[in-house]
């Protein structure tokens, strides 16, 4: 709990990374495709694969100027917002899972050779790779709040 | 260049077993060298981990990457880790998975076989949900409240810089992510690399990492994993504390 910066922000977001990912260990795929708390239609799979997009917009798209097509959208200049959600019938989590860890890679990759000062660029505006880290962790907290209850409604868990 | 493999690989694994003079993996090994019969080792190239398969008939296959670049620790601490899941499928009929459930029924089994052909995971998933949630949540507290304790004190380990990367991503990328699949191999993976690269055995890190991959051990040979039934048991009070620690509120579960 005394770390430095650089070493908090990374920890944070990996530990939401796994959070995730935990959340999704032990169920089939039919349970990972359950939209278990209506009204809402998110799915345990769709926000993995929309994490998958969100990596590769921050990590890739605006940090580094990457020409990546947006994921799992048809329009590949689309910003990650609401991409991935929408499962198709030949949408995996298997797929899903392989891809999003990938993108992790690369995000880690891209960042380990810049500096928390170093910008990037959205919408016209220089953004500090901090403020991604920053962005990421309150992205990733969000989503990990609701596949708490995604999969407490599934099979009960209510894991870290 | 399967069976070539096989035969080298065995051999590597007999070696290191009459070179450790660490006990702990002494003990583990000589558990693992009685599944090498079982099992066969294939090489593949490219990059990456390692993957088992059951093949049914208490028969295993293990597939991992491989260069001829590869350092032995590596090589052996990713062959140590794949028969650990052939161990944990043997000792809980669980098709690998790290959590011993009952078996699927008849039914059960065609139903899942139907909903996603083809997919090994889902046989191993489809038992959990026959299992209280409070015992599959205990097992999770564990596994995450000892990945925290070990990251916390492997600063401390003695083992170089780099080694001790690897095992921050091997502890959080698949351990933690992965709780029903990754426990006990991973525990072996790590302490694979602590012998062979010299971990500083009066560490906090190593007593930790030991004390975990005994009772692993004990595990499997009683074929079940025993977690504190009361609510204050240590690894759930372990839990808690962690999540004090990092300031995460844990929701009241319904009940």
């Amino acid at each position: 709990m005394n770390a430095d910066e650089r070493t908090t922000l990374e920890s944070w977001l990996d530990f939401y990374r796994t959070t995730l990912a935990l959340k999704c260990d032990g169920l089939t795929e039919p349970q990972l495709r359950e939209a278990s708390a209506p009204p809402s239609s998110l799915t345990l799979l769709g926000l993995v694969r929309h994490l998958a997009a969100v990596e590769r917009f921050w990590f890739r798209r605006v940090l580094v100027q990457e020409d990546a097509p947006t994921l799992f959208s048809s329009d590949p200049d689309a910003s990650s917002a609401n991409s991935g959600f929408d499962l198709d019938e030949s949408a995996t989590y298997e797929d899903a899972r392989r891809i999003w860890q990938a993108e992790i890679e690369h995000a880690r990759k891209n960042c380990a050779s810049r500096a928390l000062e170093d910008t990037g660029t959205y919408r016209g505006e220089p953004v500090t790779l901090r403020w991604i880290y920053t962005h990421m962790t309150a992205e990733y907290a969000r989503h990990c709040g609701q596949a708490d209850l995604i999969r407490e409604r599934i099979d009960g868990s209510t894991g870290v | 260049m399967a069976n070539d493999s096989t035969a080298q690989d065995r051999q590597l694994l007999h070696d290191y077993s009459r070179e450790t003079r660490d006990p702990y993996v002494q003990r583990l090994l000589a558990e693992l060298l009685g599944h090498t019969g079982r099992t066969g080792f294939e090489r593949t190239a490219g990059a990456g981990g390692g993957n088992t398969r059951d093949l049914g008939q208490g028969q295993y296959a293990i597939s991992y990457a491989y260069a001829p670049d590869m350092s032995r620790t590596d090589h052996l601490a990713v062959m140590v880790h794949e028969l650990t899941h052939v161990a944990v499928g043997q000792a809980y009929d669980s098709r690998m998975r790290n959590f011993p459930v009952p078996p699927l029924s008849a039914a059960e089994e065609s139903r899942v076989r139907d909903e996603t052909p083809g997919r090994e995971e889902d046989f191993q998933n489809a038992g959990l949900r026959r299992t209280d949630a409070r015992r599959r949540d205990a097992f999770v507290d564990l596994v995450v409240g000892n990945v925290q304790r070990l990251l916390d004190e492997l600063r401390g380990s003695g083992l170089p810089a780099g080694r001790q990367r690897a095992i921050r991503t091997k502890l959080t990328d698949h351990m933690r992510a992965r709780p029903y699949h990754e426990y006990d191999g991973v525990l072996s993976h790590v302490l694979t690399w602590a012998d062979l690269d010299g971990v500083d055995r009066s560490s906090a890190f190593y007593r930790s990492l030991t004390a975990m991959v005994a009772q692993a051990a004990d595990w499997r040979a009683a074929g079940e994993i025993t977690l504190p039934r009361r609510r204050g048991g240590l690894f759930r009070r372990m839990g808690r504390a962690l999540g004090r620690a990092l300031g995460i509120s844990r929701r009241r579960q319904r009940r």
